[in-house]
């Protein structure tokens, strides 16, 4: 009986490992920006200063998101104000603002997750991120803006 | 060495007169800060009309001081001279 155990854990292991290897985490060097531009905007009598671009999975797996970090930055490059958003596909992670946000329900990322399409290998996808006028700190001014990947899966 | 003092000052002073007359392009001093600018100064920038000036203004009063002069961009009357003004203008 003790035999019959002893010679399934070498099995056991190889196939541990296999799944590991097998669902690594995507990395940020999976997923790269291969466009992007600033500009102001008006929508619905509302300033905003948006963000958009494309993102374009360079693995060999599916991807299910990538999640951006925009910073407004100053002239001395400090950042003045910062936010996240997600590529188009999987913009439903994103959090919800303004009046009545709180009354929402929403379902719990993993529920969310499911129903997201995944990026496919060398597939593109739009991602916008925004800002209000009023958000944005008066002193010190963004000069400009950088971008960065900060998660993907 | 007194000639060649003499002809290094003129030169010298050739060179300062030539710097001040020659504009080398606007420097921050000179430029019109349209979040203070009123509609006669805005009106000094090249091809501004009084229209475009009180959309300036206009645009100041609704939606809070400018932070980058790109914003001008929003505005309609103003859009079309955007690319001659955006070097004469700042937003301090």
């Amino acid at each position: 009986m003790m035999t019959r155990r002893s010679a399934g854990w070498p099995i056991t292991i190889v196939a541990s490992v296999a799944l590991v290897i097998g669902a690594r985490t995507a990395r940020a060097e999976d997923v790269a920006i291969v466009e992007q531009h600033g500009q102001w905007e008006i929508s619905y009598g509302a300033v905003y200063y948006r963000v958009f671009g494309y993102v374009e999975n360079k693995s060999t797996k599916p991807i299910h998101y990538v999640k951006l970090q925009l910073d407004l930055v100053d002239a001395s490059g400090k950042s003045v104000y910062s936010t996240v958003g997600y590529n188009q596909k999987a913009e439903a992670l994103g959090t919800v603002e303004g009046e009545g946000a709180d009354t929402l329900k929403r379902a719990p990322p993993e529920e969310t997750l499911k129903k997201i399409e995944p990026l496919k290998p060398g597939e593109k996808d739009l991602f916008r991120i925004g800002v209000g006028k009023d958000d944005i700190p008066k002193r010190p001014k963004f000069a400009t803006y950088q971008l960065k990947i900060v998660e993907v899966k | 060495m007194t000639r060649i003092t003499k002809s290094m000052t003129g030169l010298v002073l050739t060179s300062l007169l030539g710097a001040a007359v020659i504009p080398s392009g606007a420097c921050a001093a000179d430029k019109v800060n349209i979040n203070t600018a009123s509609e006669q100064e805005l009106m000094k920038l090249p091809d501004m009309t009084e229209a475009r000036a009180k959309g300036i203004v206009g645009y100041r009063k609704s939606n809070g001081e400018f932070i980058q002069a790109d914003e001008l961009e929003l505005i309609p009357q103003v859009k079309p001279i955007y690319n001659k003004i955006k070097e004469l203008v700042t937003v301090e």
